[in-house]
C-alpha cells in the first residue's frame, strides 16, 4: 500500500484507517506486550491528542480529506506548507479516532465488545469470506462506510453520526464520553510557552542551504 | 529558516514567509538558542524586531507576540473512579 501511494497511483478516503489504526495499534501492543506500562502509553496518547488538537490544521481537513491528499502530499517534490500540515495529521488523528472508537464501543456495550472484535469481523468478512479481488490479492478490500457499518453492527449502536462529525467532518473527537467509560479524562493545561509567535522554524537546515 | 506560517498568526502578520531565513532578531543575531532565549524576555502583545533574507533581499519587519495558544494535555485517573470503570480499562490496555 505505501509503494502504490508514493508513486501516487492510489486514491482512497479511508488511509486514515489503515495508517491511524496501525499507529494506535503499535502503541496499544507495545503496552499489552509489557514493553510499555500504562503511565506510559497514556502519556504517548496524550501527546497525540497535543500534536492533533495544537495543530490549526487538523480544524481544516477531516480524516477523509487527508486521505485523498496523501497522494498528492507524499509524491511532492518540495515541502508544500498547508496541505503537508494536513496531511501530516493524518496518522495521529487515525489514531486518535482509532482510539475514542474502541473506548466508544467498550463503554457503550459495557465491555462486551471492542475495536479488537471489529477488526477480527473485518479480516473475516473482507479477507477471509470475501472472493479474490484480482488472480493473486485476496479479499476485496474495505471502504470507510464497511468500518462504519461493522462497528455499528458490532456494537449494536448506531455510529453514522460520529462518522458524520468526526471522519468526514472536523468536530473535536468525544475524549471526555470515551476516557469516561474506563475512569480516565484529559487534562489540559496552558503550554509554558508563554506567547505565540505562529511560525514553524529549522535551524538545522541553515547550514545546508 | 523559516518552515511554515500558520495562517492569521503574528508571523503572517509581520509578513514572514516559508523558507525566509532568519537573520537577527531584536537586533541580535538569532540561531536556535538565543531565539528562544530573546522570544522568552517578551510577553503578549510586544512588537519584536525580525530581520530575514527572502532571496536577496534583507526585510525588516516587527513580529507582534499574541497571546499562547498551545496546550499541555494529560491523560489522568478520575477521582471516585468505580471498579467496573477500572476493569474496563484494565480489559482494553491488556487485551484480555
Amino acid at each position: 500500500l505505501d509503494h502504490g501511494i508514493s508513486r501516487g497511483r492510489l486514491s482512497t478516503r479511508g488511509l486514515w484507517v489503515a495508517e491511524g489504526f496501525t499507529n494506535y495499534y503499535g502503541h496499544l501492543m507495545l503496552r499489552r506486550a509489557g514493553l510499555w506500562d500504562d503511565q506510559k502509553f497514556l502519556e504517548r496518547e496524550a501527546q497525540t491528542i497535543k500534536r492533533i488538537e495544537s495543530a490549526p490544521g487538523s480544524r481544516l481537513m477531516s480524516a477523509e480529506e487527508s486521505s485523498l491528499s496523501a497522494p498528492f502530499i507524499d509524491g511532492r517534490t518540495r515541502a508544500v506548507d498547508q496541505p503537508a500540515e494536513h496531511v501530516d495529521q493524518l496518522l495521529p488523528k487515525g489514531e486518535l479516532i482509532g482510539m475514542v472508537m474502541d473506548l466508544l464501543v467498550r463503554g457503550r456495550t459495557k465491555g462486551k465488545a471492542s475495536l479488537d472484535d471489529v477488526m477480527r469481523d473485518m479480516y473475516e468478512e473482507f479477507y477471509l469470506k470475501s472472493p479474490n479481488s484480482s488472480y493473486y490479492l485476496r479479499g476485496r478490500g474495505y471502504q470507510t462506510e464497511d468500518l462504519e457499518r461493522i462497528v455499528s453492527r458490532r456494537s449494536g449502536f448506531d455510529f453514522s453520526d460520529f462518522f458524520k462529525r468526526h471522519v468526514r467532518d472536523v468536530e473535536l473527537l468525544p475524549y471526555d464520553e470515551a476516557f469516561g467509560y474506563v475512569g480516565l479524562r484529559l487534562v489540559k493545561t496552558q503550554s509554558k510557552e508563554p506567547f505565540d509567535a505562529g511560525l514553524g522554524i529549522n535551524f538545522e537546515d541553515r547550514g545546508n542551504r | 529558516m523559516i518552515e511554515n506560517v500558520r495562517n492569521n498568526s503574528p508571523a503572517e502578520d509581520a509578513g514572514l514567509q516559508s523558507n525566509d531565513e532568519i537573520v537577527s532578531l531584536a537586533e541580535k543575531k538569532s540561531d536556535e538558542d538565543s531565539w528562544r532565549k530573546t522570544l522568552a524576555r517578551f510577553k503578549p502583545g510586544d512588537s519584536v524586531p525580525v530581520t530575514v533574507k527572502r532571496d536577496r533581499r534583507t526585510i525588516k519587519t516587527n513580529l507582534v507576540l499574541g497571546q499562547p495558544e498551545r496546550f499541555d494535555y494529560k491523560i489522568e485517573e478520575t477521582t471516585g473512579c468505580d471498579a467496573e470503570q477500572k476493569a474496563l480499562r484494565a480489559a482494553w490496555l491488556s487485551g484480555k
